[in-house]
């Protein structure tokens, strides 16, 4: 495990942003939404959840899909595609993780739709363990742990450091990218933190949802995503 | 508050019971205590779940557009900002007066539930306000706030006093206050047009287009909104920064302009926290200066600003000049 002092990330954010394109929690006008990071934003990982959640990194409320070409009556379909700038997704609370994996389910199952997943291939996913869930939280109830979440790198944030684990070949690499901003270490706090957190989810109101009312097609694409099966 | 609450629900039932009513408009306990919502009750067990608490901003004259037309009278409880609402909607033939039942019911002032989580405080399990302490109760411990920084923005600067009443729920007087409601607006007309054309270009670009300020509007009640409308060319809801930010809150502006209230609901159920109101407070502010001070929903008849005539109206080039007479 790797750690950075909270003071330090602005240089996390500038060299990540020298390499690829970075999509974090930035605040505007008062309200916290995920922006792509440029020197000068305020960025806010205390905020546990952004007003909308990262999805729009993937699913741009609009986009030109393709371009037609009419002579007389033919009409050509142009392919308008470029490839995906690399693109580093910061901050994703565990929740958001795995509300992508499932759309994964869905997106990147035959007919895959390919404009999801050149988004999707082209972007690393950092997430950010949550330190306070707040009361409407109730991602227990769905199997995930708010405490240690998934995604190519994983981070905690506490009062003085980020911690920061890859895990996956992608989040290696970016790792390896950024590497020398960070020192070894922070297993302890985070052991500490997740001890904490979880005692909080078990407290939360909604920790004991009664899910029975899920349509059988819901809770099918929820087991299958807790179980990892594809 | 404990006590209006119950001479709130004592009061519905009495009315229920006795068939004087066919139902009741009221807020009903949500999941927690913070988050209680409009609702209709028919029977007096229903009634159990009606809250009247310090999160009761919800403005509920708009629902009886529909629920007035239904058979049977209507009660409903209305804050003193509310009945401005109902008035201009009655003006409007909107609502049958005939078929509703008002309780004017008491108000010290709402409060803002993200203002109070925006402190830092969660886990919140009960609030209780004394004078101007609002002690909130939370599974880490109990936080005190300051009152005036913790209400609803509508609330901050309200002056209203109950406009419709058939009967009323009052135990507790609001101090009279003196408080200007246009300061916000005027510190937006002391700036620069760079600088103003700026402010609303952030604050206008975060709308997500949900639509929400104009459902919420009490004087948005028309049958079919133009931006619903996929014959009017313009009933885009993939939000085009540069279409909100320059059109949709403006047209909406102009829309509600001499029938808006100042109830704040547009502000207050915003996901993004734009500050709209203040769109509308100018267009209050303007009117004001151009045909002497005149409040939506004082009356339930009679002319208008915007839709009467005089020989001594302001002509429109002294009126894009802002110059009043």
């Amino acid at each position: 495990m790797l750690k950075i002092a909270k003071e330090r990330l602005n240089e996390l954010y500038a060299a990540i942003s020298n390499a690829m394109e970075l999509v974090l929690p930035v605040k505007k006008a008062g309200e916290v939404n995920f922006a792509m990071w440029a020197e000068g934003k305020e960025v806010s990982l205390e905020t546990l959840k952004t007003v909308k959640s990262p999805k729009d990194t993937f699913f741009p409320q609009s986009e030109n899909m393709m371009k037609f070409k009419t002579d007389g009556k033919n009409i050509e379909i142009l392919d308008i595609r470029a490839e995906k700038a690399p693109t580093v997704l910061f901050g994703v609370r565990p929740c958001d993780y795995k509300a992508i994996e499932v759309l994964d389910k869905v997106f990147l199952a035959d007919p895959v739709d390919t404009y999801y997943q050149n988004r999707r291939e082209a972007t690393t996913i950092i997430t950010l363990a949550c330190a306070k869930p707040e009361e409407s939280c109730f991602c227990k109830v769905f199997g995930i742990d708010a405490a240690a979440p998934a995604g190519d790198v994983a981070t905690w944030l506490d009062g003085d450091n980020l911690y920061w684990q890859a895990n996956t070949e992608k989040g290696e690499a970016l790792t390896a990218l950024v590497k020398e901003l960070f020192a070894e270490g922070g297993e302890a706090e985070v052991s500490a933190q997740q001890e904490k957190t979880r005692a909080i989810v078990e407290k939360l109101p909604f920790a004991t949802l009664d899910l029975s009312r899920l349509s059988p097609k819901t809770s099918t694409i929820y087991s299958m995503t807790l179980l990892g099966r594809k | 508050m404990k006590d209006v609450e119950l001479k709130v629900v004592e009061r519905a039932k009495a009315l229920l019971a006795s068939g004087e009513v066919a139902r009741v408009v009221g807020w009903k306990k949500g999941d927690f205590c913070f988050d209680p919502s409009p609702a209709v009750f028919e029977s007096v067990e229903e009634l159990d779940g009606l809250v009247y608490n310090w999160f009761c901003g919800a403005n509920l004259s708009k629902y009886l557009i529909e629920i007035s037309k239904k058979e049977g009278k209507t009660a409903v409880f209305l804050k003193p900002c509310d009945t401005y609402s109902f008035n201009q909607l009655i003006k409007e033939h909107r609502i049958n007066r005939e078929k509703v039942y008002a309780i004017a019911v008491e108000c010290l002032g709402k409060l803002d539930v993200e203002k109070i989580k925006a402190k830092g405080v969660s886990m919140i399990e009960d609030v209780e306000v004394v004078e101007k302490e609002v002690k909130v109760a939370t599974a880490y411990g109990t936080e005190t706030l300051h009152k005036p920084e913790v209400l609803l923005t509508k609330c901050e600067t309200c002056q209203k006093t109950h406009q419709v009443k058939d009967e009323e729920i009052i135990l507790h007087e609001r101090p009279a206050r003196d408080v200007d409601r246009f300061a916000e607006v005027a510190k937006l007309e002391a700036m620069t047009e760079d600088e103003r054309f700026a402010f609303w270009k952030e604050q206008l670009s975060k709308c997500i287009r949900c639509n929400a300020c104009r459902n919420v509007c009490p004087a948005c009640s028309c049958v079919k909104c133009v931006f619903d409308n996929p014959a009017s060319g313009i009933s885009a809801k993939a939000n085009d920064a540069e279409f909100e930010e320059q059109l949709f809150h403006i047209i909406r502006a102009f829309h509600v302009a001499g029938r808006c209230t100042d109830c704040g609901e547009c502000s207050r159920v915003c996901p993004q926290n734009i500050p709209l109101h203040l769109l509308n407070r100018k267009f209050i502010k303007d009117i004001d200066g151009f045909y002497g001070e005149y409040q939506a929903g004082e009356e339930a008849e009679g002319k208008t600003p915007l839709t009467s005539f005089t020989e001594g109206d302001v002509e429109p080039n002294d009126a894009v000049d802002g110059e009043a007479k």
